[in-house]
C-alpha cells in the first residue's frame, strides 16, 4: 500500500503543479491580450524586472497596470472564492449539485445588493459611512440570511435529506429573483444598467481598492477551507460521524456558512452574479485528484482561476469592441456540467 | 470500561437504567422498537446528555472528556452510512484517523492496513466504496471505527465500541461475516456494546443483554439468562423457544395464543 500511495500523492502533485503552470498562463494572457496586444514574455519582463522581450512603453504600462491587472486579479478572486465556496457549500449539503448560484445563496447577495443601489436614498445614512465597504457588506449579509433561511427550512422539513436543502435554496432563490425583477420594475435607467449588470456578472470597471476588498474574504476563505480540509472528509459521511470523531460540528457548520456568506457576498457585490463555476470547478477537481479535501480545495481553486482567466479572456475577445457578461461564458460551460452531474447521480445513486 | 448508573432520559423516555460494558466482551442492548434501544446507545457514545444519572468512560464522567480524547477512546458505528462521494476504501477507513491529526503518519497507515486485515477486507484497500456489496461496505464501516480506536501494542487501555444494528439490511451470510467480525474483535480486548434486532444473532455472538422494555431493563446479565422464552415473551408479547441447530443456539417465536 505505501508504493501506491506515494505513486497517488506523486500524481496529485503533477496534476496540481499543472493547474498551477495552466492558471499562470492564462493569466498573462489574459493581461495582454486586448485593444492593445501585449506580448507575454514582454509583461513578464517587465513584471519580474528581467531582461526578457521588449521594454513596455509608458502607455502599456499604464493599461496593464492601471485596468487589466486589477480585473484580472479580480477574476482570479472570484474564481477561488466561488469554487472554495462550492467545495465548502457541498460539504455542508453533502451534495455535489450543491453551488452557492444554485442554492440561491448568491441571488440572497445580489438581491441585497439590488436593494443597496435603488433603494440608495431611503437607507439610513450611516451606512454609507461604511465608503466601498457598504455595497459588499450589504451582499454579504444578504448571502447570509439566505444561508440561514435554507438551513432553518431544511430544518423544519426533517434536517438529513439534502434534496429538502436544495429545494429549500431554489425556493429562497427564486424568492430573491422575485426581489430584484420588483427593484427592476421600480428602477430608472441608470439604477437598470446596474442592475442587469449585477444579474449576468461583470468584471469591467474593478480596480485596485474593490480588488483589495474582495481579496480579503477570498483570502480567509481559502486559509479556513484549508486548515478545515480533514474535517470536511468525515463531514461528508455525515454530522453523526464527524461529530463521534471529535469534530465540533455546530460550530464547523457556522463557519462554514459564514466564510461562503462573506466570499460570495463580496464577489457578487464587485463582480454580480458568476453562476455555476462553485459547481464545475469542485467537480473538474474531483475527477482529477479525488475526493480527499487537501487535495481538493486547492486544486478546485486553481481550476476556478483557470477558468476565470480564460472566461474573462473570452468575454472580452467574443464580441470585441463590446464585451459579454462573464456570468454567460460561466453559465455555458456549467450548464451542461450540471445536467450531465444529474443524470450520473439519478443513474447510479451518485455522482 | 463504560458504565451507567441511574440512567433517565426525556427523549426516548429511559428511566433508571445501568450498566457495565468490559473490555473483550459483546454486550447486547435488545427489546421491541421504540423501547429506546438506539436512544441508550446514544447516551453512551455521549450525543445526549441524560436528565438524570451518569455515564462513566474509564472511570471519569463523559461530560469530562474532551472531544479528541473521547474519539480517541470511542468510537461509533452508526445504523445507516452515507457516502455522498466517490471514495476509495483506504481513504474511507483513513478518516477515522481524523484525532490523530499532527502525529505519527506511521501509526495511522498501519492503524488503516490493520482495521482492514482484522475485517478481512484488506486486498480491497484501493477498491472504490461504491462498487461493493453491502456487507463489504459496512465491513468497511466497521474498519473505519477500528481505525479510530486503534492502538499501537504497547498502548494497554482499553477500547470501546459502540454498534448500532451493524447488521440491518444484509443478507444471512453478510450477517455472519460482520456478526463473527464484531465478536473475534471483542475477543482481541475491546468493549463492544451492540444494538442487536435478531435475537438468534444476539444469543449466538453476544456475551451480555440487556433486555428493555418501554425505556426500563427488564433484564440483564449473561445472555443465556436474558433471552429465556419467559422473558423473550415478556418483552416482545410473543411466543418464544430456543432450539439448537449444529451446535448453535436460536430463538424461534410464534404470535401469542397460537
Amino acid at each position: 500500500m505505501p508504493a501506491l500511495e506515494t505513486a497517488r500523492t506523486r500524481r496529485r502533485w503533477h496534476i496540481v503543479m499543472a493547474l498551477g503552470i495552466l492558471a499562470s498562463l492564462a493569466t498573462l494572457l489574459a493581461v495582454g491580450v486586448g485593444p492593445l496586444d501585449v506580448i507575454p514574455l514582454d509583461i513578464l519582463g517587465w513584471a519580474l524586472h528581467l531582461p526578457l522581450g521588449e521594454p513596455l512603453s509608458d502607455l502599456q504600462q499604464s493599461v496593464i497596470f492601471d485596468i487589466r491587472l486589477p480585473r484580472v486579479v479580480m477574476a482570479l478572486l472570484a474564481g477561488i472564492g466561488l469554487a472554495v465556496s462550492g467545495c465548502l457549500t457541498q460539504s455542508l449539503f453533502r451534495n455535489p449539485l450543491a453551488d452557492p448560484g444554485l442554492i440561491g445563496v448568491s441571488s440572497g447577495a445580489a438581491l441585497a445588493a439590488a436593494v443597496t443601489i435603488v433603494l440608495a436614498e431611503h437607507l439610513p445614512i450611516w451606512f454609507f459611512h461604511l465608503g466601498p465597504f457598504a455595497l459588499p457588506m450589504a451582499a454579504a449579509i444578504g448571502a447570509l440570511l439566505a444561508t440561514f433561511a435554507i438551513l432553518r427550512l431544511a430544518d423544519l422539513a426533517g434536517g438529513e435529506a439534502t434534496i429538502v436543502l436544495l429545494l429549500a435554496g431554489i425556493g429562497i432563490g427564486i424568492l430573491a429573483e422575485v426581489g430584484i425583477g420588483f427593484l427592476i420594475f421600480i428602477s430608472n435607467e441608470q439604477e437598470l444598467r446596474d442592475l442587469t449588470f449585477w444579474r449576468m456578472g461583470s468584471l469591467a470597471g474593478n480596480g485596485w481598492a474593490q480588488t483589495a476588498i474582495v481579496s480579503i474574504p477570498v483570502f480567509i476563505i481559502a486559509i479556513f477551507a484549508w486548515r478545515i480540509a480533514p474535517a470536511l472528509n468525515a463531514l461528508s459521511l455525515g454530522d453523526d460521524v464527524a461529530g463521534h470523531l471529535g469534530i465540533p460540528v455546530a460550530s464547523l457548520q457556522r463557519g462554514i456558512v459564514i466564510a461562503v456568506a462573506a466570499a460570495i457576498g463580496a464577489i457578487v457585490a464587485f463582480s454580480g452574479m458568476i453562476g455555476f463555476l462553485g459547481l464545475v470547478a469542485p467537480h473538474l477537481a474531483r475527477l482529477l485528484v479525488g475526493q480527499d479535501h487537501r487535495w481538493l480545495v486547492p486544486a478546485s481553486a486553481l481550476i476556478g482561476c483557470v477558468i476565470m482567466a480564460f472566461g474573462d479572456l473570452v468575454t472580452r475577445i467574443a464580441v470585441a469592441p463590446a464585451e459579454l457578461p462573464i456570468g454567460l461564458v460561466t453559465g455555458a460551460l456549467g450548464g451542461p456540467v450540471f445536467l450531465f452531474l444529474l443524470v450520473r447521480q439519478m443513474r447510479h445513486g451518485t455522482t | 470500561m463504560i458504565s451507567a448508573a441511574g440512567i433517565a432520559t426525556t427523549r426516548g423516555n429511559l428511566r433508571n437504567i445501568s450498566l457495565l460494558a468490559e473490555p473483550g466482551k459483546v454486550l447486547a442492548l435488545m427489546g421491541p422498537n421504540g423501547s429506546g434501544k438506539s436512544t441508550l446507545l446514544h447516551v453512551l457514545a455521549g450525543d445526549l446528555a441524560p436528565i438524570a444519572g451518569e455515564v462513566q468512560l474509564l472511570s471519569r464522567p463523559l461530560s469530562a472528556w474532551n472531544r479528541t480524547a473521547l474519539a480517541m477512546q470511542r468510537a461509533v458505528l452508526p445504523q445507516a452510512s452515507q457516502v455522498a462521494f466517490p471514495v476509495r476504501v483506504c481513504d474511507l477507513v483513513g478518516i477515522g484517523r481524523l484525532p490523530y491529526r499532527g502525529r505519527a503518519r506511521g501509526a495511522d497507515r498501519r492503524a488503516v492496513a490493520e482495521s482492514l486485515a482484522a475485517v478481512g477486507l484488506a486486498p480491497l484497500a484501493d477498491a472504490l466504496y461504491h462498487r461493493l456489496s453491502g456487507g463489504e461496505k459496512q465491513r468497511v464501516q466497521l474498519a473505519r471505527v477500528l481505525a479510530q480506536i486503534w492502538q499501537p501494542q504497547e498502548d494497554t487501555a482499553p477500547r470501546l465500541l459502540l454498534l448500532d444494528e451493524p447488521t440491518n439490511n444484509l443478507d444471512p451470510a453478510q450477517r455472519l461475516a460482520v456478526m463473527e467480525c464484531v465478536q473475534s474483535l471483542a475477543r482481541r480486548g475491546l468493549a463492544i456494546v451492540a444494538v442487536l434486532h435478531d435475537l438468534s444473532e444476539a444469543l449466538r455472538f453476544a456475551d451480555d443483554g440487556l433486555m428493555l422494555r418501554d425505556g426500563r431493563v427488564l433484564a440483564q446479565g449473561p445472555i443465556h439468562d436474558v433471552l429465556t422464552p419467559d422473558l423473550i415473551a415478556a418483552a416482545f408479547d410473543v411466543t418464544a423457544a430456543i432450539v439448537v441447530g449444529n451446535g448453535h443456539p436460536a430463538v424461534v417465536t410464534m404470535i401469542s395464543g397460537q
